[in-house]
């Protein structure tokens, strides 16, 4: 939760408290634009573009509160618009990517059945529609409240359960197709 | 969807605890007697953590500075318009200045000349609208141009805001 004094000054054009704000939100906010383009030099693009958005009309936003969302508003606007303008989705190898998970405790057989797994996942991932998988990354990754993906992509709460679920349900039968 | 009573998308809802209290009692007293549900929530919840789990980028930390470069670099290019600006106003204004001292008197004759026939022109109008009569096609087609006449109004001024307006997320 963003402390709401911290957006009341960047209102006023504080740089110094702007700074904070992009440290406090980077990480979730590249979390989102790399699960919509699965590039972490895009999604890096998309955010600075997001962050010179929100310094932009931060002024415009009334609630504090509501930074979350509208903070996520921009980047998934600016993602899909990234995505189409390029009209492609790049992928990279999963070894490029800094890995959070402490997968060297394993046994290397364990490891590289982890590893298969993995891919298959994120290939599963990818072959979701857009709207399908945001929805499953701010809920997963983000922990965003069902009420909260409401509000952020506007639509309602009926239709965020129906998408988490036929997002899982689409996964699981991809998954248990396989060869993907 | 199971034959059971319960259906599936109760249980992705449930397994985020997304579930009314009392609707969350029917599907844990469901769980516990049906297999095929409880089989549905474990995998959703296998499913669930693995995405949890996937190892992603973390963002260069330098991201903060370039932002911040980015802001400064808009900052000085904003100013140097400003400037710009500030200097054409001034030009502009010594060019008027010079053009009606030299040329002041031709210059009022062409608009005194302009606006004479203008006049002449809209009065010529004016007359011959005079001599349609009342009749109610006419009348239908006499607002018809006026509606198109506003809209192209309006979708000029729609224009010249949206061409000068940036258009940002809000």
């Amino acid at each position: 939760m963003i402390d709401s004094s911290l957006i009341e000054q960047v209102k006023k054009g504080n740089l110094s408290a702007f700074e904070k704000l992009v440290e406090e939100t980077k990480q979730q906010g590249f979390n989102i634009a790399y699960g919509i383009l699965q590039d972490p030099l895009d999604a890096e693009d998309v955010l600075q573009e997001a962050y010179l958005q929100v310094f932009h009309n931060i002024r415009k936003l009334n609630a504090p509160e509501a930074f979350k969302s509208w903070f996520t508003k921009i980047i998934i606007h600016l993602s899909f618009q990234y995505s189409k303008k390029k009209g492609r989705y790049k992928t990279i190898p999963l070894n490029e990517i800094t890995q959070n998970e402490t997968t060297f405790n394993n046994t290397p057989e364990i490891f590289v059945l982890k590893q298969e797994e993995t891919e298959q996942l994120v290939k599963a991932l990818k072959l979701l529609p857009d709207e399908y998988r945001i929805i499953l990354i701010l809920r997963e990754w983000e922990e965003y409240s069902y009420q909260e993906i409401s509000e952020t992509l506007d639509i309602p709460l009926g239709t965020v359960k129906s998408r988490i679920f036929y997002a899982r349900k689409m996964l699981l039968d991809k998954l248990k197709e396989g060869g993907i | 969807m199971n034959k059971c009573a319960c259906h599936e998308i109760d249980i992705s809802t449930y397994l985020d605890g997304e579930l009314s209290p009392e609707l969350s009692n029917i599907i844990e007293k469901h769980l516990q007697t049906c297999s095929k549900c409880k089989e549905a929530l474990h995998q959703m919840q296998s499913l669930s953590k693995s995405i949890q789990e996937l190892p992603r980028p973390l963002i260069s930390s330098s991201i903060t500075m370039k932002v911040l470069d980015l802001l400064q670099k808009e900052k000085n290019g904003e100013i140097f318009f400003v400037n710009l600006f500030k200097l054409w106003g001034i030009l502009s204004l010594c060019a008027i200045g010079i053009i009606l001292v030299s040329f002041g008197s031709i210059l009022f004759n062409l608009v005194y000349v302009f606006f004479k026939n203008l006049l002449i022109v809209l009065n010529s109008i004016v007359k011959l609208s005079q001599q349609i009569p009342m009749a109610p096609p006419n009348l239908i087609f006499a607002a018809i141009f006026i509606t198109i006449g506003i809209l192209s109004l309006y979708g000029f001024g729609y224009l010249y805001f949206t061409i000068f307006k940036k258009e940002l997320v809000s």
